[in-house]
């Protein structure tokens, strides 16, 4: 068994209030519901940990806060924090990310991913890659990495409903 | 011969394949067929070709010989015995041209596989083969021929080759030597398997074990683009089969096998342990005794401090494979198996010292494997090591150490029950002797003791529990173990668990194990637990009353609900059964007139009733047809009784409760279905009685009850009391629940329908309705007489009940309902019996989605259709056919007709997920344009298509989905921008799975 980064981190429970109750706009027809930062968080939220059986929202990897959506001028910033900062996950959680808004988000977003400020230590380098289309596109031409990806992804449908994972 | 054909072939193309010359070849071969030329005469046509000086045309002329040749195999055409030594002598002379080589040989296939090939013509190529082929100079292909000719000698001529005997073992030895190719050696293990069981190799041994034992370990990998299929597995299993065909190989063998096995590449420790596994009881102890140090050594590692799992396994199977091996033969002095075994336990029982600690868990299943290797092996293991184990546990004051240990002896439990026989094996043969008795048989009590101890103590650690639970229930497991009695204190435990206690987890596992031993011993659960389980339901309202009220705590815990659950696991066996259907009637019996709050109590007794039912049903139990007399008769007086009371309080019989009606319906259903026709004609014919004629007779009322049971019974009546009509649901579950060759016994049928839909139309009782129109429904689909159900259909059904749908404003709307929920249900029935008219009918019903009023009924009448139905039900429904309608349904712009056809593409995407296989190409592109945003396309309309859409990869193979995949994820990029969030979200996981 290889050794874990981070062998026994914290666990959160999230707060009840961070679901979205459904209103009657969002059944009307006719009115346009704006894609907002609660929409993209439910994106984010239930991917799981590459190390730990557990959410990203569970180890307070993502939150709703960091999420900041501008529907308008087309543009969607997502900070999240590693557990530790020495984190060597840091890329393959931010790519996780970035492919689950590449498949889930329209085209028309612009999608800036980073670290945030000072959770990590190296967290220029871990924001350069997230960053490039190159590297980003190159790295999911490794069908190993993609296979751990979408591992990860595997769960993110579940939107926060339940925390439990199989 | 016509000189012609045969210059023509030399001057045609290279290419053999060519269709100039396949028919050139079958042109001679015709003519030799007809003995119009013979195969002597075409060597002298061939004359000069044969010998010309230059090695192409030589090999060419060679090449029409043999094509010929193989054309005669092929169609079985036998050549003469002296043509076929000629040729044999014609062949084996030339093999010493090398050039011509290639097509020599393809020609020695095709003779040894004629009838007239003899064994004297298979020595001589041998001979020919081992003294003039230089086999390693060939290529693959020629090589592989050789080996089929091996092949096909050894197999049809194996006498003559005896008689060469070593000569041929050496020559076989010699042609295989430094082969290569993985489709060669496929072959030629098989040959050296086949060669070492039936030559004398004593003095080929050293080379037999060369030529294969410089493969070990495989190390191949095929080819991305591999066409062959051959597989490292293949190669592995066809090498280990050389290996363990003969103890002469042990000796070189061993050492090199040890050696792999410390080697660090995972593929060799693991080929080596499966080799060894294979190979031990074929070395034989012998072979094994100067090793046993080194083994146990190597394999512990693998054990102990693999990184990998599966290693561990093969280390126990190779572990048990080499304790079995010894213990086939002891021997005078030091016997080995003690030799083998002693530093085993003693190393596992220093580990279990402290059983919390990692090392401790594989020592338990060391410890496990060694006991299930032999009898001789357990009683070494058990006489060493449980005296220990036994006392360790008792010193011990951690109950992680407790129940470490106690899992370390669930192993010795487990190795019992595999060695010496379980209750639950289906056939005691060979593999179990029965005079032997496990040796843990001495320590029953103390095992009894501990092993109960935990489980009856409830405040004890769960985890521990949970094991002293699996300890018991093997122990009852293990043949000729516990006696009955034992047994039976057992399942006095688990009542008390599940009876008592509030622990949830404990209570299942607990019901679960009660539940096997019920299959196994009914006769013990029988005495012990059926009686204190039924003890504790409510016998009358007084004691329901009581039931939710808990007066002392830790007693009597367990609610009605929670024991019918347990009785509903166990008491499945026949004798049990019996005994909790009795029970059931008698509670029934007693607060049969009792009212409202007892209606939750009867249901639950009915339901668990229906639920057995249901499983031994399942099981194909043959003695539930006893409980149409014991049972049926009885539950049909309770529900119809009441209703023959002339007063209003009837309307509040607990029994009258639609849920209790279908629950009822469920049972009767069940059991007539397990009735034979004979039986269901019996039955059939008294519910038509009781339900037509109002012939009460059968129920068997009591002499009280007649009293005041005066009124008569008619619940076919569409002006009848309304709790008497409510009961057609019941008549409707005998008449769907029979088969086809069960005569309704009516006079005519298509009056008795006729009659039905009157009432249906008439009545303003819906349950009634439906009840009938299933019944109808029914009838029509186990018609029999298909002239009579023909003129029903296009007098009844198509024109008068058809006149009805028609929108002229003259009929009453209500009725129009009414008329195409009958017509809806006549569709089912029809389409059921794959009748053509059916779908003649559902084209009619698609015509009805544009009306105003019946639109809405008429789409959503689809689910009615397609999906399953308690009383109209089969497997594999054709639903085929409906596809196009439905797809027709799909371009109208009614939106909720939209949803409802979705939604039933969804339904059998779910069900029945082969036919949407077949229609992706149809389904896959409409589905995508209905996600789109326009005006016809709601935003449920694209929430259902995507959902729809979206489901398809969950139930339709990869394969069939692949070549949509692109388009699908390209064009859902849109609907990820959709303006309704709802709409985002299901495409954001319909995408995502694609």
């Amino acid at each position: 068994m290889p050794e874990l980064i981070n062998a026994n981190p914290t666990i959160y429970t999230p707060s009840k209030s961070s679901h979205r109750i459904e209103t009657k706009d969002e059944v009307n027809e006719d009115i346009e519901d704006i894609i907002d930062s609660q929409e993209v968080f439910d994106l984010i939220r239930s991917i799981s940990d590459p190390e730990h059986p557990l959410t990203l929202e569970q180890l307070n990897v993502t939150q709703l806060e960091h999420v900041t959506v501008d529907d308008a001028n087309n543009h969607v910033f997502i900070e999240f924090t590693p557990t530790i900062p020495h984190c060597s996950m840091a890329t393959l959680i931010g790519l996780c990310i970035r492919v689950r808004l590449l498949r889930s988000l329209p085209e028309r977003f612009k999608v800036d991913i980073s670290v945030r400020k000072g959770t990590h230590q190296s967290e220029i380098a871990v924001n350069k890659q997230l960053n490039d289309k190159e590297r980003v596109a190159a790295a999911l031409e490794n069908a190993h990495l993609l296979e751990v990806v979408n591992q990860c992804l595997s769960t993110a449908a579940m939107r926060g409903a339940s925390q439990k994972i199989e | 011969m016509d000189p012609k054909l045969v210059r023509a072939f030399m001057v045609s193309a290279e290419d053999s394949s060519s269709n100039e010359t396949s028919s050139i070849v079958f042109a001679i071969f015709q003519s030799i067929k007809a003995r119009k030329a013979s195969f002597l005469s075409l060597v002298q046509a061939l004359g000069d070709y044969l010998t010309n000086e230059d090695t192409l045309i030589r090999a060419k002329g060679t090449a029409l010989l043999s094509l010929v040749l193989s054309e005669c195999a092929k169609e079985q055409m036998n050549p003469a015995a002296a043509n076929v030594n000629e040729l044999v002598d014609f062949y084996c002379d030339r093999l010493a041209d090398p050039p011509s080589v290639p097509q020599l040989l393809r020609g020695l296939v095709s003779l040894q596989q004629f009838q007239t090939f003899s064994n004297e013509n298979a020595i001589k190529i041998s001979k020919a083969i081992f003294e003039s082929v230089k086999v390693q100079s060939l290529q693959q292909t020629d090589r592989h021929i050789i080996f089929q000719i091996f092949d096909g000698l050894l197999k049809q001529h194996l006498n003559a080759l005896q008689q060469m005997g070593s000569e041929f073992v050496f020559g076989f030895i010699q042609v295989m030597d430094g082969e290569k190719d993985p489709r060669n050696l496929l072959l030629a293990f098989s040959l050296v398997k086949y060669i070492i069981a039936n030559f004398d190799i004593n003095e080929h041994v050293e080379g037999l074990f060369e030529v294969t034992f410089c493969y070990f370990p495989i190390t191949f990998k095929p080819p991305p683009d591999d066409v062959y299929g051959i597989t490292a597995d293949d190669l592995k299993v066809g090498l280990r089969e050389c290996f363990s065909a003969t103890p002469h190989f042990a000796n070189q063998a061993m050492p090199l096998l040890l050696e792999k096995l410390a080697s660090s590449s995972g593929n060799a420790k693991k080929d080596s342990m499966e080799t060894l596994t294979a190979c031990a009881p074929i070395y034989g102890a012998n072979s094994l005794i100067p090793y046993l140090e080194d083994l146990w050594d190597g394999l512990k590692i693998e054990i102990f401090h693999s990184t990998d799992d599966s290693l561990e396994s093969y280390a126990l199977d190779t572990i048990r494979s080499i304790a079995s091996a010894l213990s086939s033969q002891i021997l005078v002095q030091s016997d080995p198996l003690e030799q083998f075994l002693q530093p085993i336990i003693k190393e596992c029982l220093e580990n279990i010292k402290e059983p919390e600690l990692r090392l401790a868990k594989h020592s338990g299943r060391i410890l496990k494997y060694c006991a299930t290797a032999s009898d001789p092996a357990c009683n070494i293991l058990v006489s060493s090591s449980m005296r220990v184990l036994l006392e360790q546990y008792k010193k011990s004051e951690l109950i992680t150490q407790k129940k470490a240990i106690l899992e370390v002896l669930m192993q010795f439990l487990e190795a019992s029950r595999t060695l010496y026989g379980s209750i639950d094996d289906t056939i005691i043969g060979d593999q179990v002797d029965q005079d032997f008795v496990t040796p843990l048989l001495t320590y029953k009590d103390e095992f009894f003791e501990i092993f109960s101890g935990p489980l009856v103590t409830t405040n004890e650690y769960n985890e521990l529990r949970l094991v002293s639970l699996k300890g018991l229930y093997s122990m009852i497991l293990i043949r000729k173990f516990l006696s009955d009695n034992e047994i039976g204190i057992v399942l006095q435990h688990f009542n008390q668990v599940i009876l008592t206690e509030y622990n949830q987890e404990i209570k299942s596992e607990v019901l679960n194990a009660l539940a096997n031993v019920a299959h196994y011993k009914p006769n013990v659960v029988l005495e012990v637990s059926l009686p204190a389980f039924i003890a504790y339901l409510p016998d009358d309202i007084n004691d329901l009353q009581k039931d939710s009220v808990m007066v002392v705590p830790n007693k009597k815990l367990a609610t009605y609900n929670a024991v019918l659950d347990g009785l509903t696991k166990f008491a499945v066996e026949p004798s049990l059964f019996e005994v909790f259907a009795d029970a059931v009637i008698k509670k029934l019996n007693n607060i049969q007139s009792a009212t409202g709050a007892v209606s939750d109590y009867l249901q639950a007794l009915l339901s668990a009733l229906h639920n057995i039912l249901i499983k031994k049903s399942d099981l194909k139990h043959s003695d539930i047809a006893r409980y149409v007399d014991l049972l049926l008769s009885r539950l049909l007086a309770a529900l119809i009784g009441p209703t023959l009371k002339n007063n209003d309080q009837s309307m509040d019989n607990a029994f009258l409760d639609l849920k209790i009606l279908k629950i009822v319906a469920g049972i009767i259903s069940i059991i007539t279905r397990n009735l034979d026709i004979e039986e269901q004609s019996i039955f059939v014919a008294k519910m038509f009685k009781l339900f037509i004629e109002g012939d009460t007779s059968f129920l068997a009322f009591s002499e009280e009850e007649k009293q005041i049971y005066f009124d008569s019974f008619k619940p076919l009546s569409a002006v009848s009391n309304s709790v008497q009509q409510d009961l057609c649901i019941l008549f409707a579950a005998v008449v769907g629940s029979i088969q086809q060759e069960v005569p309704i016994p009516v006079e005519n049928i298509s009056n008795f329908l006729s009659d039905i839909e009157m009432v249906s139309l008439s009545t303003s009782n819906e349950r009634q309705r439906i009840a009938l129109l299933k019944l109808a429904a029914s009838i029509v689909n186990k018609w029999k007489q298909d002239d009579q159900l023909k003129e029903f259909v296009h007098s009844k059904i198509l024109v008068e009940l058809q006149n009805y749908l028609i929108a002229n404003g003259q009929v009453d709307q209500g009725l129009r309902s009414v008329a195409l929920s009958h017509f809806l249900w006549f569709t089912k029935a029809l389409l059921l019996r794959a009748e053509e008219v059916g779908y003649e009918c559902t084209g009619i019903m698609i015509n009805l989605f544009n009306d105003v009023s019946l639109g809405r009924q008429a789409s959503e009448g689809f689910d009615i259709l397609v999906g399953e139905d308690d009383v109209l039900n089969k497997k594999n429904f054709a639903v085929i056919k409906l596809f196009p309608l439905l797809i027709h349904s799909l371009s109208l712009p009614e939106p909720q007709l939209k949803i409802s056809t979705i939604d039933t593409f969804y339904m059998i995407a779910h069900d029945a997920p082969h036919i949407i296989s077949e229609h992706v190409t149809t389904l896959v592109p409409l589905l995508l344009s209905l996600s789109q945003t326009n005006d016809d396309n709601t935003m449920h309309v694209r929430i259902s298509a995507l959902r729809c859409l979206g489901v398809l990869p969950d139930t339709v193979r990869f394969d069939i989905l692949y070549p949509y995949k692109n388009q699908v994820v390209r064009e859902l990029v849109k609907v990820l921008d959709d303006k309704k969030r709802l709409v985002r979200k299901e495409a954001v996981d319909c995408r995502n799975k694609w």
